[in-house]
């Protein structure tokens, strides 16, 4: 039966056509036998091996030709989709500070260029700051080569509908700071080969790199509302004194985390090359100054803690202190006998440096070193400094300490050392790394948790009645105190220029454990200005910042008005209370 | 003769059957292998594309993520927010809490009665 007579007999199924074909090609040989025709029984199989091959050669040029047009082949594997080479930086509440996005970099292959001025004409309509001179030497070169990276995706897509042939584009990473000069120092920046420079992208190199091949953000301690509003005062103030440089950071005293940390003036990390060095300085880390008062802190802390002196104790303030051919000044002299609580509210280097001199220059170096004032901040930035510290401690020395000169810190080891002062007297470590809630580090003890409570109330009573009344943010229980040092000039301290700077406590009362915040201001150089009446020293113009600060990030930080013994929650003074009038200098 | 060996002498047309059996077995499987694959290689092809697609929309969103937290910094929401629309801090003593309504309900004098 041949095909065509299937289409006349529908009802013969057509596999039995099929079986009377395998079978005639099966008895093929037998027939050929039986009519003596050999060799058309090698011709059949011939063909038959022929066909079969024919068949599979057919289907493989349809296979081929298939995979050719419409194979994905070409376009590549699968890369994961999250990984980068860097990962995200976030802060706190993960709000995005540093991120690596998809930028592209221009090729030019001078052997496709058709017309090499117009290859120029339309790159350079597209970008005109591509650099000519290397797009010439690309142009008139002999292979492809590199023109120019960090084009964006819209700056791509303008390019590439030009369609210049000869000009090609290649993915590649590039870090982008899109909160620009915010937060700047801390985070740093780093190079376009994806390695960490400064800041955060240099400490924090090794888990930047391998959170972004995870595709897992790094969170730091940051907090972005707390740093925004740290900067916007400190730059005002900053701009407003016409200082020379500005320092601000923000700590929990409980866990050493840093959750604002600003330097003033700033730049922006997205182009490091066009800033200054001295732009680039993180002053909070890199810089060393003498604090000044802000030591007193220290020193009365030491001095209640080793029983040297109780609250109560009496200091002979009625002249200058002489040791050799020294003598050591009151900037406001009271000019009497002073108790432990008048020296530090009156900020009294006289009274200080009798009480550093009754414990000793051990007591004092030890006490230092616990502290952790003769070491770099212990913290992740490397941009970490070395302290100036006296080469030995002597009368001299431990006196002009116990008021902040004579050693030269940096504000992040003040910050770290005003910590274990205040979180119930344990040395915790800074660190811009967040931690779990609820994670406490282990601490060094350094003072009992009573002084810690003294130091406190003292600090307390400080911005109620004494040199630190402008940082009274209504309700929030602030205690401070103020520092203002004169620089070395050539070898002397200049009395016209002045590191004045406000170290802040905030809620100073509730359990001595409690969640609790420092915050320091310190400005390099204010000039003074008609609102502090020309004044330039800390009661005058950092602790106002301070004071302002607090008012605008305590609701960020959870801590809620209240009234205490002395102000009411809304900052009216409680009456029936014996208070002298605050507004003083601090020295 | 046993049923085993009578099996594997029966013929249809000359073929054994079991050896015709094992032929359409065979045939049977390369067929199955053949789809198998070729459904395999179907899938795979569009699991490439939709990863693909993947990272090309997650390039996009951290585009727009940085976009958005360029737009929404602190800093800049506040200067909008003063010059924009001039808010400004609350005072103080114009701050309350809900457990303090009341209070403040009575004292100006329209509290419950």
């Amino acid at each position: 039966m041949r095909p065509v007579d299937l289409l006349t007999h529908p009802a013969v199924p057509s596999w039995r056509w099929l079986t009377e074909q395998v079978w005639s090609l099966e008895h093929a040989f037998e027939r050929s036998k039986a009519e003596a025709k050999p060799e058309e029984d090698t011709r059949v199989r011939i063909f038959f091996v022929l066909a079969a091959f024919a068949c599979a050669f057919l289907l493989m040029i349809f296979g081929a030709a298939r995979a050719a047009l419409f194979s994905d082949a070409r376009r590549g594997g699968f890369v994961p989709a999250s990984a980068t080479t860097r990962a995200d930086v976030v802060d706190r509440n993960g709000m995005l500070m540093a991120a690596d996005l998809v930028h592209f970099g221009l090729y030019v292959d001078p052997a496709e260029v058709w017309d090499p001025a117009e290859t120029r004409r339309g790159l350079l309509s597209v970008m005109p700051d591509l650099p000519y001179a290397k797009l010439q030497r690309a142009l008139n070169g002999e292979r492809r080569t590199f023109v120019a990276g960090g084009l964006t995706p819209q700056q791509k897509a303008r390019l590439h509908a030009l369609g210049l042939p000869g000009v090609s584009f290649e993915e590649e990473d590039r870090r982008v700071y899109p909160l620009g000069v915010s937060a700047a120092h801390l985070v740093g920046f780093s190079d376009s080969g994806g390695r960490g420079l400064a800041g955060v992208e240099k400490a924090l190199d090794t888990s930047i790199r391998e959170g972004g091949r995870a595709g897992a953000p790094v969170a730091l301690s940051i907090d972005l509302r707390v740093q925004a509003a740290l900067e916007n005062e400190l730059r005002a103030a900053a701009a407003s004194q016409s200082a020379d440089g500005a320092v601000g950071i923000v700590t929990d005293v409980k866990t050493g985390e840093i959750i604002a940390m600003a330097s003033w003036p700033d730049y922006d990390p997205n182009a490091p090359g066009a800033a200054s060095p001295n732009a680039m300085k993180n002053r909070a880390a890199a810089a060393v100054y003498e604090m000044g008062s802000t030591f007193k802190v220290f020193t009365v802390a030491m001095g209640l803690d080793t029983g040297a002196a109780s609250l109560t104790s009496t200091f002979d303030a009625t002249a200058p202190m002489k040791i050799g051919s020294r003598a050591i000044r009151d900037f406001h002299a009271e000019n009497r006998e002073m108790t432990l609580e008048d020296v530090f509210i009156h900020s009294s280097n006289i009274g200080t440096s009798r009480l550093a001199l009754a414990m000793g220059e051990d007591a004092m170096a030890r006490y230092f070193g616990a502290l952790g004032l003769l070491a770099p901040a212990e913290v992740e930035l490397v941009e970490s400094a070395r302290p100036i510290v006296p080469r030995r401690w002597n009368a001299d020395t431990i006196a002009s300490a116990s008021f902040g000169h004579a050693i030269s810190v940096t504000p992040l080891q003040l910050a770290a050392a005003m910590g274990a002062v205040l979180n119930g007297g344990e040395y915790v470590p800074l660190t811009i790394r967040k931690l779990k809630p609820g994670e406490a580090p282990k601490g060094k003890r350094v003072v009992s948790p009573a002084t810690s409570r003294a130091m406190l109330d003292l600090m307390r009573l400080n911005v109620v009645r004494g040199t630190g009344s402008k940082a009274n943010a209504p309700g929030l229980r602030v205690g401070g105190k103020t520092g203002s040092a004169e620089k070395v000039i050539g070898g002397r301290y200049d009395r016209s220029r002045l590191v004045s700077s406000f170290a802040a406590v905030f809620p100073t009362d509730g359990p001595i454990d409690g969640r609790r915040y420092f915050v320091l201001i310190l400005m390099d150089e204010p000039k003074g200005n008609a609102e502090t009446f020309g004044l330039r020293t800390g009661g005058w113009t950092t602790a106002p910042v301070a004071g302002r600060v607090i008012d605008r990030i305590a609701p960020f930080l959870g801590v809620e008005r209240a009234a205490d013994p002395y102000f009411t929650a809304v900052g009216d003074r409680v009456p029936l209370e014996e208070t002298q009038s605050g507004g003083g200098l601090g020295q | 003769m046993n049923p085993i060996a009578r099996l594997f002498d029966q013929r249809v047309r000359g073929f054994r059957i079991i050896e015709v059996a094992a032929l359409a077995c065979l045939v049977l499987m390369v067929f199955w292998v053949y789809l198998a694959k070729a459904g395999a290689g179907r899938e795979r092809a569009e699991i490439t594309r939709i990863e693909r697609d993947i990272a090309t929309e997650q390039k996009a969103l951290r585009l727009l993520r940085a976009e958005a937290a360029h737009l929404e910094q602190p800093a800049r929401i506040e200067a909008l927010a003063e010059q924009q629309l001039g808010l400004e801090p609350v005072p103080v003593k114009r701050e309350a809490r809900p457990e303090s309504l009341i209070e403040i309900a009575r004292a100006t004098g329209g509290g419950p009665r």
